[in-house]
């Protein structure tokens, strides 16, 4: 049983990718701990193939971890998780309301009323008007808000996100970083949130866990304590410029070992 | 300064002019081609350069269609009896009469009208039953690993035998008769399809069928919202496939044995020599062929709303 108050606990997770045709085995990550408190909202940043898409994967259930136990609070509202993927993985053959409303298909609500519940959403992420568009009908960043929007109505407890906004603008890539806060702070959810960006990270976070290159271990856990509700001026702040720096160190350390290169581990 | 040295300033540049109601390049050139071919064709023969027998002109294809198309499907002919029993002889062996005169109505096997239908019903019930057949065996292999081991090579020995070494087995079993063109029609067809199919259901993409998989969708949700959407540009080009080779299935069938359609139609003046007839009946073939793609070209549109690529 999950301990009080934390939302997620991985104790000792390890996988590796067996190749089909050779056998070979491929360590992508190694030893992960973490725990994440409920209401969280913990960051993931590390070099470029270090396992994080991997690593919120095995959360959300689609892989299987070779060791170690990952455990997460059953609410009482039965929806645990729901991950919003890398790539936009909105369906092409479904329009946007139907796309946003799949969450709710998925668990049996019916079509009509999972579509009255998914309009509000659909409007929270700008994309009101679009509803009866196809995803190829929207630009890279309506896609991805779409694919937020869809992982948002089905209420999660825990939001898996794996660099929801690495497609958008940098304007829309702010006002959803804002938007984010806001349901997160209001619903009192807890975010497991991926990017590449460390200053998204830092700017959204309460910790941030910095990766090593593969095999992906936790190489230092971040405390943020800028205070809260954070203004965007907070990007220019000493404290955050240094914590910035400090990251980017570890990551540009990580890059120098080579790793990144050799395919075998 | 004249004011055409100037382009307006934020006006797209106009279009060169054409006239209204100019047919499009396509449909020009189209055009430009076939007045070319079309008289050459017609002299060819006229001026003796090649046998009529070898290749008849378009003129002589047109007369013979329009007496074939509005000739009467079947012929008033009096009955004269060859049988000798049924005539009256007296003691003297002499012939009295004939008691069995009596008109008849014999079809007419070059109505073109009732060739054209006889093929179309072994075409579309053929095909139809392919297509429904193809793409639910297609849809079982993809989705069921076991029943495609178990199948497979099954399927790969008789889509590798040419249909038409099957026929005389399939008379054997049928008889000739109309069974016996749907199940040639059926066998040319269904592969294709089937195969097209199960190389799409393999095509839904890995990021999808996690999205349904974390959603926790069925495992029937999974497959009608991911499974088969993903297959349905296979499932259309298996059609289209299929509606090819069942074509050839009613050639083939007809070509074989048959009294009736559009492929006994060309069989029968080809034995009979009239290469009008025979170029008539090609042509007409190549129509349906056209005709029947279109329509499958018109039920694909319909999808294209979310396949913009394929426009
Ligand atoms: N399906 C797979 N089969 C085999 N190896 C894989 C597979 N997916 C990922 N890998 C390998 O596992 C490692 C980690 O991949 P992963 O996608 O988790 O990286 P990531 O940290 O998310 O990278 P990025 O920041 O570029 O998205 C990579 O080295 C990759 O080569
Ligand atoms: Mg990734």
């Amino acid at each position: 049983m999950i301990e009080q108050g934390l939302a997620l606990s991985a104790r000792g997770v390890r996988m590796s990718y067996i190749d089909q045709s050779s056998g070979d085995r491929l360590l992508a990550i190694d030893r992960i701990d973490i725990d994440i408190r409920e209401g969280e909202f913990v960051s993931i940043v590390g070099p470029s193939g270090c396992g994080k898409s991997t690593f919120l994967k095995i959360v959300n259930g689609l892989l299987p971890s070779s060791e170690g136990t990952i455990e997460i609070a059953q609410p009482d509202h039965g929806r645990d998780h729901a991950m919003v993927f890398q790539d936009s993985s909105l369906f092409p053959w479904y329009t946007v309301l139907s796309n946003v409303a799949y969450g709710l298909i998925c668990q049996g609500v019916p079509k009509k009323e999972a579509q009255k519940r998914a309009q509000p959403l659909i409007d929270m992420v700008g994309l009101r008007g679009f509803e009866n568009k196809y995803p190829y009908q929207l630009s890279g960043g309506m896609q991805q808000r779409a694919n937020l929007a869809r992982a948002l109505t089905v209420d999660p407890e825990i939001l898996l996100m794996d660099e929801p906004f690495a497609a958008l603008d940098a304007q829309t890539r702010e006002l959803m970083q804002a938007e984010l806060l806001r349901i997160w702070s209001e619903a009192n959810k807890t975010v497991l949130f991926i990017t590449h960006q460390i200053d998204e990270a830092i700017y959204l976070s309460d910790r941030v866990l910095v990766m090593s290159a593969r095999p992906g271990r936790i190489l230092e856990d971040i405390r943020i304590d800028l205070p809260r509700p954070r203004e965007l001026e907070i990007k220019r702040s000493p404290a955050f410029v240094e914590m910035a720096d400090h990251i980017w160190r570890l990551i540009s350390g990580q890059l120098q070992d080579d790793k990144l290169a050799s395919p075998s581990a | 300064m004249s004011a055409a040295a100037q382009p307006a300033v934020g006006r797209a540049v106009p279009r060169r002019w054409r006239f209204p109601g100019r047919p499009s390049d396509r449909v020009l050139y189209g055009l430009i081609g076939f007045l070319i071919v079309l008289p050459l064709w017609e002299l060819l023969p006229t001026l003796g350069l090649v046998k009529r027998v070898t290749l008849s002109s378009p003129s002589a294809i047109v007369s013979v269609a329009i007496q074939d198309f509005t000739s009467p499907a079947e012929y008033l002919r009096i009955n004269a009896p060859l049988n000798l029993s049924s005539r009256v002889w007296n003691s003297g062996y002499e012939y009295i009469a004939s008691v069995d005169t009596w008109p008849i109505m014999v079809p007419n096997v070059l109505h073109l009208p009732s060739n054209l239908w006889v093929s179309a019903q072994e075409y579309m019930v053929g095909f139809l039953l392919a297509a429904v057949t193809g793409i639910l065996l297609g849809l079982a292999l993809g989705l069921f690993r076991r029943f495609r081991y178990l199948v497979e090579p099954w399927l790969d020995a008789i889509n590798a035998t040419p249909t038409i070494a099957l026929v005389p087995l399939i008379i054997l079993v049928f008889g000739i008769g109309f069974t016996q063109k749907i199940v040639v029609v059926w066998l040319e067809a269904i592969f294709v399809i089937t195969l097209t199919v199960l190389s799409g259901v393999g095509a839904a993409e890995k990021k999808h069928l996690d999205t349904a998989l974390s959603f926790k969708a069925s495992r029937r949700l999974r497959f009608t919202s991911v499974i088969l959407p993903s297959s349905v540009p296979f499932i259309l080009t298996g059609m289209r496939l299929g509606a090819t080779r069942a074509l050839v299935g009613v050639v083939v069938a007809e070509f074989l044995a048959s009294n009736a359609g559009l492929g006994f139609y060309i069989n029968f003046s080809g034995t009979t020599l009239r290469t009008d007839r025979v170029m008539l009946g090609v042509i007409l073939l190549g129509m349906f062929g056209i005709i029947v793609g279109e329509l499958i070209r018109r039920i694909e549109r319909r999808f294209d709303k979310w396949r913009p690529a394929l426009r």
